[in-house]
Protein backbone atom coordinates (compact mmCIF):
# COMPACT_ATOMS: atom_id res chain seq x y z
CA UNK A 1 0.00 0.00 0.00
CA UNK A 2 1.46 3.34 -1.03
CA UNK A 3 0.50 6.98 -0.63
CA UNK A 4 0.10 7.23 -4.40
CA UNK A 5 -2.42 4.38 -4.39
CA UNK A 6 -4.42 6.11 -1.66
CA UNK A 7 -4.44 9.44 -3.50
CA UNK A 8 -5.49 7.78 -6.75
CA UNK A 9 -8.21 5.74 -5.01
CA UNK A 10 -9.57 8.76 -3.11
CA UNK A 11 -9.85 10.81 -6.32
CA UNK A 12 -11.38 7.99 -8.40
CA UNK A 13 -13.82 6.84 -5.71
CA UNK A 14 -14.82 10.44 -4.93
CA UNK A 15 -15.72 11.03 -8.58
CA UNK A 16 -17.51 7.69 -8.77
CA UNK A 17 -19.55 8.62 -5.66
CA UNK A 18 -21.32 11.40 -7.60
CA UNK A 19 -22.49 8.98 -10.29
CA UNK A 20 -23.93 6.34 -7.94
CA UNK A 21 -27.70 5.97 -8.39
CA UNK A 22 -28.62 7.09 -4.87
CA UNK A 23 -26.51 10.24 -5.25
CA UNK A 24 -26.91 11.44 -8.80
CA UNK A 25 -30.53 12.64 -8.59
CA UNK A 26 -30.05 14.52 -5.31
CA UNK A 27 -26.97 16.31 -6.58
CA UNK A 28 -28.45 17.02 -10.01
CA UNK A 29 -31.51 18.57 -8.37
CA UNK A 30 -29.20 20.63 -6.16
CA UNK A 31 -27.32 21.80 -9.27
CA UNK A 32 -30.52 22.70 -11.09
CA UNK A 33 -31.72 24.78 -8.13
CA UNK A 34 -28.36 26.48 -7.76
CA UNK A 35 -28.18 27.22 -11.52
CA UNK A 36 -31.58 28.94 -11.37
CA UNK A 37 -30.45 31.26 -8.59
CA UNK A 38 -28.46 34.50 -8.81
CA UNK A 39 -24.73 33.98 -9.26
CA UNK A 40 -23.66 34.96 -5.69
CA UNK A 41 -26.28 32.64 -4.14
CA UNK A 42 -25.24 29.80 -6.44
CA UNK A 43 -21.57 30.28 -5.46
CA UNK A 44 -22.40 30.44 -1.77
CA UNK A 45 -24.38 27.19 -1.93
CA UNK A 46 -21.66 25.37 -3.84
CA UNK A 47 -19.05 26.64 -1.43
CA UNK A 48 -21.14 25.53 1.55
CA UNK A 49 -21.55 22.05 0.03
CA UNK A 50 -17.86 21.67 -0.78
CA UNK A 51 -16.55 23.04 2.54
CA UNK A 52 -19.02 21.05 4.66
CA UNK A 53 -18.33 17.81 2.81
CA UNK A 54 -14.56 18.38 2.97
CA UNK A 55 -14.72 19.02 6.71
CA UNK A 56 -16.86 15.94 7.30
CA UNK A 57 -14.79 13.52 5.22
CA UNK A 58 -11.43 14.89 6.35
CA UNK A 59 -12.58 14.98 9.97
CA UNK A 60 -13.79 11.38 9.89
CA UNK A 61 -10.52 10.21 8.35
CA UNK A 62 -8.42 12.13 10.88
CA UNK A 63 -10.41 10.71 13.79
CA UNK A 64 -9.92 7.26 12.27
CA UNK A 65 -6.15 7.73 12.20
CA UNK A 66 -6.23 9.03 15.77
CA UNK A 67 -8.33 6.21 17.22
CA UNK A 68 -7.50 3.17 15.08
CA UNK A 69 -4.20 1.34 15.21
CA UNK A 70 -2.89 0.39 11.75
CA UNK A 71 -4.55 -2.95 10.95
CA UNK A 72 -2.78 -6.02 9.62
CA UNK A 73 -4.97 -7.17 6.76
CA UNK A 74 -3.26 -10.36 5.68
CA UNK A 75 -3.05 -11.58 2.09
CA UNK A 76 -6.67 -12.43 1.41
CA UNK A 77 -8.93 -10.29 3.61
CA UNK A 78 -8.80 -7.07 1.49
CA UNK A 79 -9.81 -9.05 -1.61
CA UNK A 80 -12.66 -10.73 0.27
CA UNK A 81 -13.94 -7.36 1.53
CA UNK A 82 -13.72 -5.75 -1.93
CA UNK A 83 -15.46 -8.70 -3.58
CA UNK A 84 -18.22 -8.61 -0.95
CA UNK A 85 -18.72 -4.88 -1.55
CA UNK A 86 -18.83 -5.46 -5.32
CA UNK A 87 -21.47 -8.14 -4.84
CA UNK A 88 -23.61 -5.74 -2.79
CA UNK A 89 -23.55 -3.25 -5.69
CA UNK A 90 -24.79 -5.98 -8.05
CA UNK A 91 -27.44 -7.33 -5.67
CA UNK A 92 -28.74 -3.82 -4.94
CA UNK A 93 -29.71 -3.49 -8.63
CA UNK A 94 -32.27 -6.24 -8.18
CA UNK A 95 -33.23 -6.19 -4.50
CA UNK A 96 -34.03 -3.20 -2.29
CA UNK A 97 -31.49 -3.13 0.54
CA UNK A 98 -32.72 -0.81 3.31
CA UNK A 99 -29.34 0.78 4.06
CA UNK A 100 -29.86 4.33 5.38
CA UNK A 101 -27.87 7.38 4.33
CA UNK A 102 -25.52 8.57 7.09
CA UNK A 103 -26.97 11.99 7.85
CA UNK A 104 -24.54 13.60 10.26
CA UNK A 105 -26.59 16.82 10.45
CA UNK A 106 -29.15 14.84 12.47
CA UNK A 107 -26.53 14.62 15.23
CA UNK A 108 -26.32 18.41 15.44
CA UNK A 109 -28.97 20.26 17.50
CA UNK A 110 -31.20 22.04 14.97
CA UNK A 111 -29.46 20.16 12.17
CA UNK A 112 -32.68 19.74 10.18
CA UNK A 113 -32.96 23.53 9.97
CA UNK A 114 -29.50 23.91 8.43
CA UNK A 115 -29.36 25.06 4.78
CA UNK A 116 -29.90 22.29 2.24
CA UNK A 117 -26.31 22.66 0.99
CA UNK A 118 -24.93 22.03 4.47
CA UNK A 119 -27.28 19.09 5.07
CA UNK A 120 -26.21 17.58 1.75
CA UNK A 121 -22.56 18.12 2.63
CA UNK A 122 -23.06 16.39 5.96
CA UNK A 123 -24.64 13.32 4.36
CA UNK A 124 -22.85 10.21 3.15
CA UNK A 125 -25.39 8.53 0.85
CA UNK A 126 -25.85 4.78 1.34
CA UNK A 127 -24.41 3.76 -2.02
CA UNK A 128 -21.24 5.78 -1.45
CA UNK A 129 -20.51 4.18 1.94
CA UNK A 130 -18.44 1.28 0.54
CA UNK A 131 -16.38 3.77 -1.48
CA UNK A 132 -15.70 5.85 1.63
CA UNK A 133 -14.94 2.69 3.64
CA UNK A 134 -12.24 1.76 1.12
CA UNK A 135 -10.56 5.16 1.53
CA UNK A 136 -11.04 4.82 5.29
CA UNK A 137 -9.32 1.42 5.31
CA UNK A 138 -6.41 2.69 3.24
CA UNK A 139 -5.96 5.76 5.45
CA UNK A 140 -5.83 3.80 8.71
CA UNK A 141 -3.39 1.38 7.11
CA UNK A 142 -1.01 4.18 6.14
CA UNK A 143 -1.62 5.86 9.52
CA UNK A 144 -0.81 9.42 8.43
CA UNK A 145 -2.70 12.63 9.27
CA UNK A 146 -1.31 14.34 6.18
CA UNK A 147 -2.62 11.56 3.95
CA UNK A 148 -5.95 11.58 5.79
CA UNK A 149 -6.33 15.28 4.97
CA UNK A 150 -5.13 14.91 1.37
CA UNK A 151 -7.36 11.94 0.61
CA UNK A 152 -10.34 13.51 2.41
CA UNK A 153 -10.02 16.70 0.37
CA UNK A 154 -9.66 14.74 -2.85
CA UNK A 155 -12.63 12.47 -2.15
CA UNK A 156 -14.85 15.39 -1.14
CA UNK A 157 -13.62 17.63 -3.94
CA UNK A 158 -14.10 15.12 -6.73
CA UNK A 159 -17.48 14.06 -5.28
CA UNK A 160 -18.60 17.71 -5.44
CA UNK A 161 -16.97 18.71 -8.74
CA UNK A 162 -19.66 17.42 -11.17
CA UNK A 163 -22.33 19.18 -9.06
CA UNK A 164 -20.38 22.44 -9.30
CA UNK A 165 -19.92 22.10 -13.06
CA UNK A 166 -23.65 21.44 -13.60
CA UNK A 167 -24.60 24.34 -11.30
CA UNK A 168 -22.37 26.78 -13.17
CA UNK A 169 -22.96 25.68 -16.77
CA UNK A 170 -26.49 24.29 -16.49
CA UNK A 171 -27.49 20.86 -17.69
CA UNK A 172 -28.07 20.33 -21.42
CA UNK A 173 -30.32 17.62 -22.84
CA UNK A 174 -27.18 15.66 -23.67
CA UNK A 175 -25.98 16.04 -20.10
CA UNK A 176 -29.29 14.73 -18.79
CA UNK A 177 -29.06 11.71 -21.11
CA UNK A 178 -25.52 11.07 -19.90
CA UNK A 179 -26.59 11.23 -16.25
CA UNK A 180 -29.50 8.85 -16.86
CA UNK A 181 -27.19 6.35 -18.51
CA UNK A 182 -24.64 6.83 -15.70
CA UNK A 183 -27.22 6.19 -12.99
CA UNK A 184 -28.08 2.85 -14.58
CA UNK A 185 -24.51 1.78 -15.35
CA UNK A 186 -22.43 3.05 -12.43
CA UNK A 187 -23.29 0.25 -10.01
CA UNK A 188 -22.00 -2.30 -12.52
CA UNK A 189 -18.91 -0.18 -13.23
CA UNK A 190 -18.22 0.13 -9.50
CA UNK A 191 -18.68 -3.61 -8.99
CA UNK A 192 -16.35 -4.33 -11.92
CA UNK A 193 -13.68 -2.03 -10.52
CA UNK A 194 -13.95 -3.59 -7.05
CA UNK A 195 -13.76 -7.14 -8.44
CA UNK A 196 -10.72 -6.11 -10.52
CA UNK A 197 -9.04 -4.55 -7.47
CA UNK A 198 -9.81 -7.69 -5.43
CA UNK A 199 -8.24 -9.90 -8.10
CA UNK A 200 -5.23 -7.59 -8.44
CA UNK A 201 -4.55 -7.72 -4.68
CA UNK A 202 -4.53 -11.50 -4.78
CA UNK A 203 -1.81 -11.57 -7.46
CA UNK B 1 -56.49 12.44 -5.93
CA UNK B 2 -53.30 12.69 -7.98
CA UNK B 3 -50.08 11.23 -6.59
CA UNK B 4 -46.65 11.65 -8.10
CA UNK B 5 -43.64 9.57 -7.09
CA UNK B 6 -40.38 11.30 -7.94
CA UNK B 7 -37.75 8.76 -8.83
CA UNK B 8 -34.45 8.47 -10.64
CA UNK B 9 -32.91 5.76 -12.82
CA UNK B 10 -31.28 2.96 -10.87
CA UNK B 11 -32.80 4.10 -7.55
CA UNK B 12 -33.73 0.88 -5.73
CA UNK B 13 -35.45 2.79 -2.94
CA UNK B 14 -37.69 4.44 -5.57
CA UNK B 15 -38.72 1.00 -6.81
CA UNK B 16 -39.64 0.09 -3.24
CA UNK B 17 -41.63 3.33 -2.89
CA UNK B 18 -43.57 2.53 -6.07
CA UNK B 19 -44.33 -0.99 -4.84
CA UNK B 20 -45.65 0.35 -1.52
CA UNK B 21 -47.71 3.02 -3.24
CA UNK B 22 -49.13 0.59 -5.79
CA UNK B 23 -50.20 -1.71 -2.96
CA UNK B 24 -51.81 1.10 -0.95
CA UNK B 25 -53.59 2.56 -3.97
CA UNK B 26 -55.07 -0.90 -4.57
CA UNK B 27 -56.10 -1.30 -0.94
CA UNK B 28 -57.48 2.12 -0.04
CA UNK B 29 -57.88 3.96 -3.35
CA UNK B 30 -61.04 2.33 -4.69
CA UNK B 31 -60.36 3.88 -8.11
CA UNK B 32 -60.15 7.39 -6.67
CA UNK B 33 -56.37 7.72 -6.85
CA UNK B 34 -54.33 8.36 -9.99
CA UNK B 35 -50.61 8.01 -9.67
CA UNK B 36 -47.63 8.41 -11.92
CA UNK B 37 -43.89 8.13 -11.72
CA UNK B 38 -41.85 11.27 -12.40
CA UNK B 39 -38.25 10.70 -13.46
CA UNK B 40 -36.48 13.75 -12.03
CA UNK B 41 -33.83 13.63 -14.76
CA UNK B 42 -36.60 13.90 -17.39
CA UNK B 43 -38.72 16.49 -15.59
CA UNK B 44 -36.11 18.34 -13.63
CA UNK B 45 -37.74 21.77 -13.83
CA UNK B 46 -41.00 20.39 -12.47
CA UNK B 47 -39.18 18.57 -9.65
CA UNK B 48 -37.25 21.72 -8.72
CA UNK B 49 -40.48 23.78 -8.85
CA UNK B 50 -42.11 21.44 -6.32
CA UNK B 51 -39.04 21.57 -4.08
CA UNK B 52 -37.93 17.97 -4.52
CA UNK B 53 -34.51 17.55 -2.91
CA UNK B 54 -33.99 13.82 -3.19
CA UNK B 55 -35.58 10.65 -4.47
CA UNK B 56 -37.93 9.03 -3.77
CA UNK B 57 -40.25 11.91 -2.93
CA UNK B 58 -44.03 11.97 -3.05
CA UNK B 59 -46.34 14.79 -4.07
CA UNK B 60 -50.10 14.74 -3.65
CA UNK B 61 -52.25 17.00 -5.82
CA UNK B 62 -49.22 19.01 -6.89
CA UNK B 63 -47.81 19.56 -3.41
CA UNK B 64 -44.68 17.89 -2.11
CA UNK B 65 -45.72 16.05 1.05
CA UNK B 66 -42.87 13.58 1.55
CA UNK B 67 -39.32 14.60 0.72
CA UNK B 68 -38.10 11.08 1.51
CA UNK B 69 -39.61 7.62 1.64
CA UNK B 70 -42.34 7.56 4.33
CA UNK B 71 -43.29 4.44 6.23
CA UNK B 72 -46.17 2.45 4.77
CA UNK B 73 -48.22 3.27 7.87
CA UNK B 74 -47.67 7.00 7.47
CA UNK B 75 -48.50 6.94 3.77
CA UNK B 76 -51.63 4.86 4.34
CA UNK B 77 -52.80 7.31 7.01
CA UNK B 78 -52.29 10.26 4.68
CA UNK B 79 -54.12 8.63 1.79
CA UNK B 80 -57.07 7.63 3.97
CA UNK B 81 -57.25 11.12 5.48
CA UNK B 82 -57.15 12.79 2.06
CA UNK B 83 -59.83 10.49 0.67
CA UNK B 84 -62.05 11.23 3.68
CA UNK B 85 -61.56 14.97 3.16
CA UNK B 86 -62.44 14.68 -0.51
CA UNK B 87 -65.55 12.67 0.27
CA UNK B 88 -66.94 15.31 2.65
Amino acid sequence: MTAAALVLAAALLGLLAFFEPCTIATHTLFSARAYARPWPVCCRELLALWVTRSLLVTGLLMVAVLLTPPPVWGAVLPSVILAAMASVYIVSRFVYLPVPHLEFHRLVPGGLRLPAAVQLGLTLPACTLPLFVIVFGMVITLDSYALAVASGLLFAGLFTLPTAVAAVTGLSAGGQRFLKASALATSYLTAGLLYAAAAYLLL
Amino acid sequence: MKIEVFSSPGCAKCGHAKDVLKKLVGEVGGGRIDWREVNVLDEMDYAVKLGVLSTPAIAVDGKLLFSSLPSEKKLRKLLEQRLREQAT
